[in-house]
């Protein structure tokens, strides 16, 4: 088994960084039309008409977000609901404003099916809610943007959320793990002859993740990434195992509490427990 | 042993901050919810292009007000393993063209040399190969400034003396019996020679040095491009007249007997205006000077009184300036500071005690600090700064690796507050003298901490 990844906090959201400036451009036409801006794309709204897309079809379309200072990266997460299966996308990084000499952080052709796989997989790995995630070794600068090609003809890509900053994959989460528990709910009557009726079902995934921390500094991280971020009701990636990625699942913080408890071991090793729940989940067919 | 705890920790700043919490510096308690440090970093240059290696070695630029975060090799594998924030001094870049070497930004030839422009991609610039096929007479190409209003240096600002010199290089593909050479001459003083070096290769493709004017201060291993090593070579010229004339050559078959043939591959002749030794790439000249700022780093923090005792370990990679004392004037890298404006703390290497670090009290009156020659052996620095009593006549003494050194005469003046509440990154108080290197860690902490306590804290 592999180890957890969390990745809550997001370059393209102004929620978390409201001095990032995000623009888009296209080699032709305009890089966002009204109504579909690329602001979009950070503001974790999982609404499959919430989504950046460009003027013009057929023609190479880039978002840039400068950072308000440098800064690292290693994960990148494009949500489910985008038209972007075997297309190429490029997250590239710069320090000079115009990307006349810059890093490519990574450069994928994105899946056009679901399969077991690691999140540092070479094409990345597409949940099984076709969403899109990729692991790649850190980089860091202060100007980021993602790079989508011309897709052909007629096409302009759709993107409803993304996702781009460091991940965080602090140690092995205890055991047991249940990460494809689900709940669901809905509405039921019993009728005279003891038949259920039920409608309005839903169902999503939820779940539990406890882990005691092995490295003290680790402790601040756990307090940015799930206390303050994640703790702020602001969704974040569960890869319960990088291994298997394609089961990773969006998650909000279960109303209730999260804890970093500091016993046991000391004030060194502090235990991280909370509660998640899947956020916005496809309607149960 | 006491152990530095989480709640100890009042500042961490550096490559290693960058690459695992994702900026440059944070607060002892992480990030906090009301958003990152306040930064103020500058390089008030008005946006010129200045160079750092990513993880495959290529050079890249950084532009207006951009931190520079190089990866660096820190286990001498030859692997760039780790990032490092990168500060350097001011500096300005005078030789021009010195990227191309052809006629279009004023360079002349002699004979019909071979010029093979972007032969080997170092990312953001290309190396040219430059031939002399000729094996009946020798084929160079050079720059005289006569005449030109632009000069290798300026007069007198840039004073007489020794002046850096750096090139890329890697192995020719016909090297000449007498290697490849560099050189500048003076022709007012009769065609003096005022720097020369002739480069060779040995059998591992490493540089080697002969026919020297001036001081070869070494070689930095860049990258491997297919089964090129790249180096840069770092020079000092020998002492120069900034009011005279000079020419600057690079030929191919090093100068020998006129029957010689060979190339050079090269990229970014560096000649820049004053330092000890020469400073990080600036992106290329054409037919203007390009003036480099230096990088300055600044965070504003609450969390430091007088009332407590500190504790600062910075781990930085070793360059060659450490060990050595080179140049015209031997400067006192800065690691850090406590407050930009007096009474403050201050952290740095003196040069002009080879291997050795620095710290002080500045208490507005007297300077106390010891420096001590004891840098231990290794890729990394790791350096301790101790600073205790300061409201009653503090005391302060460094580690280089080989143990603390004696305590320093009590400070004369007692405080109750710093100057103000900056910190330093990456510099010093006092002069203006920066790293010139990478920083991979800095940690300031409460309380009095050894070497080793200081390093557990920043694994």
């Amino acid at each position: 088994m592999g180890q957890p990844v969390f990745l809550v906090r997001n370059f393209f959201s102004r929620r978390i960084y409201p001095l990032h400036i995000l623009a888009a451009s296209a080699a032709s036409g305009a890089g966002e039309i009204v109504g579909n801006e690329f602001g979009r794309i950070g503001d974790a709204c999982r609404d499959p008409f919430d989504y950046w897309t460009n003027e013009t079809a057929n023609t190479e379309v880039r978002g840039v977000v400068t950072c308000d200072r440098s800064r690292s990266a290693d994960m990148l997460a494009i949500d489910r609901a985008h038209n972007l299966a075997g297309k190429q996308v490029l997250c590239e990084v710069a320090d000079v404003s115009d990307f006349s000499s810059l890093q490519v952080a990574c450069d994928c052709t994105l899946p056009t099916v679901t399969g077991t796989g690691d999140l540092d997989d070479l094409n990345g790995i597409r949940t099984e809610e076709g969403a899109w995630l990729k692991r790649f070794p850190v980089r860091s600068g202060k100007y980021w943007r993602l790079r989508i090609p011309a897709m052909g003809a007629s096409l302009k890509p759709q993107i409803v959320n993304a996702w781009l900053d460091l991940s965080w994959s602090p140690t092995l989460l205890d055991t047991p793990l249940a990460p494809d528990s689900h709940e669901i709910g809905g509405q039921a009557s019993t009728t005279q002859s003891g038949w259920e009726i039920r409608s309005g079902i839903w169902v999503r995934r939820m779940g539990h993740v406890g882990m005691r921390l092995l490295v003290p500094s680790d402790y601040e991280l756990a307090r940015d990434q799930i206390q303050y971020q994640f703790g702020l009701n602001r969704p974040m990636w569960i890869i319960h195992d990088d291994e298997q990625a394609d089961r990773a699942v969006l998650a909000l913080p279960r109303l209730g509490k999260i804890e970093i408890e500091q016993k046991g071991r000391g004030w060194f090793y502090p235990r991280v427990d909370f509660d998640w729940i899947e956020h916005s989940a496809k309607d149960a067919a | 042993m006491p152990e530095v705890r989480p709640s100890d920790i009042i500042f961490r700043a550096g490559g290693r901050v960058l690459e695992k919490y994702g900026v440059p510096a944070i607060a002892g308690g992480g990030r906090p919810r009301t958003g990152d440090l306040i930064e103020t970093f500058s390089r008030a240059d008005g946006g010129v292009q200045v160079g750092f290696y990513d993880q495959a070695g290529l050079l890249r630029f950084a532009g207006l007000n951009v931190l520079r975060a190089q990866w660096m090799d820190t286990d001498g594998d030859a692997i760039r393993d780790r990032l490092a924030l990168w500060f350097d001094d001011a500096r300005t870049s005078r030789a021009l063209g010195n990227n191309d070497f052809n006629a279009a930004t004023g360079w002349f030839q002699v004979g019909t040399p071979v010029f093979t422009a972007n032969y080997v991609s170092l990312g953001a610039i290309s190396m040219t190969k430059i031939a002399d096929d000729d094996g009946a007479a020798t084929e160079y190409t050079g720059f005289n400034y006569n005449g030109k209003t632009d000069k290798p240096w300026a007069s007198p600002t840039d004073g007489d003396g020794t002046k850096p010199v750096s090139i890329f290089w890697t192995k020719s593909d016909l090297e000449s019996p007498s290697g490849a050479q560099i050189n500048i001459t003076d022709t007012t003083a009769a065609g003096a020679v005022r720097f020369s070096a002739n480069i060779k290769a040995d059998g591992a493709g490493a540089p080697v040095i002969s026919s020297l004017t001036g001081t070869y201060l070494g070689a930095e291993f860049i990258t491997t491009v297919g089964t090129r090593k790249v180096y840069r070579l770092h020079f000092l010229t020998g002492t120069v007249t900034v009011a005279n004339e000079h020419v600057i050559r690079v030929v191919p078959s090093g100068g020998g007997p006129a029957s010689e043939t060979g190339d050079i591959i090269c990229a970014l002749y560096q000649v820049e205006n004053a330092g000890a030794f020469p400073s990080s790439p600036i992106t290329p000249t054409t037919t203007v000077a390009i003036v480099k700022a230096a990088d300055d780093l600044l965070y504003t923090l609450l969390g430091f009184s007088p009332s407590n005792d500190f504790t600062a370990l910075a781990r930085v990679v070793r360059t060659f300036w450490m060990d050595s004392s080179v140049g015209p004037a031997p400067i006192a890298p800065g690691i850090s500071a406590i407050g930009s404006a007096l009474p403050s703390l201050n952290f740095f290497f003196a040069q002009a005690v080879p291997g050795a670090v620095a710290v002080q009290i500045r208490d507005g009156a007297t300077i106390q600090g010891p420096a001590a020659s004891n840098l231990a052996a290794g890729t990394i620095v790791s350096v301790v700064g101790q600073w205790w009593n300061l409201k009653a006549g503090g005391f302060c003494k460094q580690d280089g690796g080989s143990g603390f050194s004696a305590d320093s005469t009590p400070a004369a003046n007692p405080f109750s507050k710093f100057g103000n509440a900056d910190v330093y990154v990456g510099r010093r108080i006092g002069a203006s003298q920066y790293l010139n290197g990478g920083l991979l860690d800095l940690i300031w902490a409460r309380g009095r901490f050894s070497l080793v306590e200081m390093l557990k804290a920043a694994t």
